[in-house]
């Protein structure tokens, strides 16, 4: 019964999705019905989670099953799976994530385990880079990886206690940026000109946001996930979040950051390269080849972010084009500016970085 | 199940009444009387409409304002609102809504801002910049939406167009030449590999794509629409890992491509072995730089639902087994993994394509 009850409300919350994206002026109170949202029945109900392999089925009714489930420590459980319109076919051998009721030890098959995969798939990735770049080059991604931790760990816990997320992203930018590039280049001049330029460009980046997302009434409240942040905060956690905006800003910013550090890498280690053929290079000779080798990069490097935006949005892009059908609808659709918004203002950031980091790696590298 | 019947029914009914509605501008003239009820404010407002179909003419309507700030349009004589107008069946205005600001403008002034930028670091160079972003932006628009909205397969229409866009880029950026060959050739090669190993992964993972922000809107969509047909959510995804992989690996294959070609041309008689030798060697320096940029942006996409379960303390272990955390994941490792697996096809590709007499 439960399960069914989830997979009703997923279905009928993308319902309201579509109802979202279209952000009347709202006859009906706009969020009056996320009090039944599923997410707020595994946050109250307190159950805890597991994964474990299927081994049989003990009984088999009309439209659930109940299995027998042997547990990753070794003990085996009965559990029963949900009834529901899309099934889960339990083979022997399938990991599942059951959840487990606290106080009544019940457990219930609620969907496949899928982590194990998503292991081995970031093992085979790892196993690649090591093979072909070998050990130093994953130091970078070990970086990388080190920053994303920081900012769904700390970073989110601490906005939703109230820190401004505009604070928090910058030092996030900053930390992520200093020790990637430090961490693949070790500390020089080289490299503290790239951490410059990054973070000059970063918030050239902010800055456009700043400007332009209250120009155009930007808030998110288009997209279903700022809603229920909006609707959640305010109702079951003690600090109500208000800063939406900023929230987005730091999506675009976090987001455009690697490219920009591989924008910067690559002038920096040209004007040095530069300044080690030629040591008595001017400082305006030096600047224009520096800007003159930037503009390669920067000009293969465009299409990229508008690349990687798509294909992380294409199944929503083409939910909304299905449903909107003239040019003044979409141009003037949120949802649609803050997508255009991060590609163009993503792409003017690594544009940016060009000129920037050459300028600084002028005046640390050359004297005069 | 009947209650779910029941709400795609209605879902339906509310789809078509969206369908036959009109978008169009208007401007405010004037913001009448004020209603104040328990947590709404209702203005009457009129509106002359500056666009489409009934230009010229005046409505009226009501603006709700609720408590909650952030769902509400607010608005002052003069301003330029975006309208929704619903049309009774022979064609007259049945009711007007205000769905929001008007953004066309400001948009227009970012792309000005981008625009200046491109030229003003790129100079000259920055024509191609901006030939090859309208490819790409158009291609999607004009040639892989419309592909899949008339149900071709996923897998193939997205693969398709990425073989197009990677053409045209190459073409901008190489010419036609040897580099080119080369270049097109391992990219081709790449993306089989990364098509694979997502239909591999799918597969294990046992993605649906149902649940997905976005798949329901689609199935109700096409339900609604005749001759639109989107049922396979998984293509979808597969696709749209290829296309977030590719735009990586075009940057990584045409630096090789470039650097082994100018070796080439720098020592006639280098033998095969160097040559690839040293193409490792320029792919091991692109690779530190790039290796972490695509991971960036899938977790950017991700921090608003992130911060949601962080509000509602949702357990580590239920997040990381649902399937739009495991379909992140997995586009932001197979792009990264073709990106890595690249280097070697690219170095083999063009050692053997450059050294042939």
């Amino acid at each position: 019964m439960k399960k069914s009850r989830i997979f009703f409300f997923i279905f009928n919350f993308s319902f309201l999705i579509f109802n979202c994206l279209y952000s009347d002026s709202w006859p009906e109170k706009p969020d009056y019905d996320f009090y039944a949202h599923p997410l707020l029945e595994i946050s109250k109900s307190n159950d805890r989670f597991a994964i474990g392999r299927v081994i049989d089925t003990v009984e088999k009714q009309e439209q659930k099953e109940i299995l027998n489930i042997k547990l990753s420590d070794g003990k085996i459980v009965k559990a029963e799976t949900y009834e529901s319109e899309v099934p889960i076919p339990t083979k022997k051998g399938t990991p599942v994530l059951l959840s487990r009721n606290k106080s009544s030890g019940k457990a219930v098959v609620v969907d496949y385990a899928r982590s194990s995969y998503l292991l081995i798939l970031a093992g085979v990735f790892i196993f690649l880079v090591l093979i072909i770049g070998g050990i130093k080059k994953l130091t970078g991604f070990v970086a990388i990886c080190v920053g994303i931790i920081f900012v769904i760990f700390i970073f989110l816990p601490l906005i939703l206690r109230g820190w401004s997320p505009l604070f928090l992203t910058v030092i996030s930018v900053i930390l992520i940026t200093v020790s990637v590039i430090i961490s693949i280049n070790g500390l020089n001049k080289k490299t503290s000109s790239a951490i410059i330029g990054t973070i000059l460009s970063s918030i050239f980046v902010m800055i456009l946001g700043l400007i332009f997302y209250p120009l155009a009434h930007i808030n998110g409240f288009s997209l279903e996930p700022i809603q229920m942040l909006n609707y959640f905060s305010k109702n079951y956690t003690s600090f109500p979040f208000e800063k939406f905006s900023e929230l987005l800003i730091s999506v675009l910013l976090i987001g455009v950051t690697g490219i920009i550090i591989d924008v910067a890498v690559c002038v920096a280690s040209i004007m040095e390269e530069l300044v080690s053929k030629n040591s008595q290079i001017a400082r305006k000779q030096l600047l224009s080849l520096g800007l003159k080798a930037g503009r390669e990069i920067a000009a293969t490097v465009s299409n990229t972010l508008i690349l990687a935006y798509f294909g992380s949005e294409l199944l929503l892009i083409l939910a909304t084009t299905l449903s909107i059908k003239s040019y003044t609808q979409l141009f003037n659709n949120e949802w649609f500016f803050i997508v255009a918004f991060q590609m163009l203002a993503g792409s003017i950031g690594f544009f940016v970085a060009v000129p920037l980091t050459a300028l600084v790696a002028g005046f640390l590298m050359v004297k005069k | 199940m009947k209650n779910f019947l029941l709400f795609l029914f209605i879902e339906l009914l509310f789809c078509q009444s969206i369908f036959a509605d009109i978008f169009c501008k208007a401007k405010v003239l004037k913001i009448g009387s004020s209603e104040i009820r328990e947590n709404v404010k209702i203005e009457e407002v009129s509106l002359r409409i500056i666009s489409g179909k009934y230009k010229n003419k005046t409505v009226e309507t009501k603006n709700y304002l609720w408590d909650e700030k952030n769902y509400n349009t607010y608005i002052k004589p003069g301003d330029t609102v975006v309208i929704r107008i619903n049309e009774t069946i022979d064609g007259k205005i049945d009711t007007v809504l205000i769905k929001g600001y008007q953004r066309e403008k400001i948009l227009f002034l970012l792309l000005l801002v981008f625009l200046i930028a491109v030229f003003l670091v790129c100079g000259k160079k920055g024509l191609v910049v901006v030939a090859s972003i309208t490819a790409t932006v158009s291609s999607f628009m004009f040639l892989l939406i419309p592909m899949l909205k008339n149900g071709y397969p996923p897998v193939i229409a997205c693969g398709f167009v990425a073989l197009l866009i990677a053409l045209a880029m190459l073409l901008l950026i190489l010419g036609f030449s040897k580099k080119f060959m080369a270049s097109i050739l391992s990219l081709s090669i790449g993306m089989l590999f990364s098509v694979l190993l997502s239909v591999i992964f799918v597969d294990l993972t046992k993605i649906s794509g149902l649940f997905m922000e976005g798949s329901r809107m689609i199935l109700t969509a096409t339900r609604s629409i005749p001759g639109w047909t989107i049922s396979d959510f998984r293509g979808i995804i597969i696709g749209s890992v290829i296309i977030a992989a590719l735009g990586v690996a075009v940057d990584i294959v045409v630096d090789i491509v470039v650097g082994m070609s100018a070796l080439c041309r720098a020592k006639e008689d280098i033998t095969k072995k160097e040559l690839m030798a040293s193409g490792m060697k320029i792919g091991r320096d692109v690779l530190s730089g790039m290796l972490g940029s695509l991971f960036l942006v899938f977790t950017a996409g991700s921090i608003i639902m992130l911060t949601v379960y962080t509000a509602l303390k949702i357990p580590v272990l239920r997040v990381i087994n649902w399937e739009f955390f495991a379909v992140v994941i997995l586009e932001a490792f197979i792009g990264s993994i073709t990106f890595v697996i690249i280097i070697p096809i690219t170095v083999l590709v063009s050692g053997l394509i450059f050294t042939r007499k």
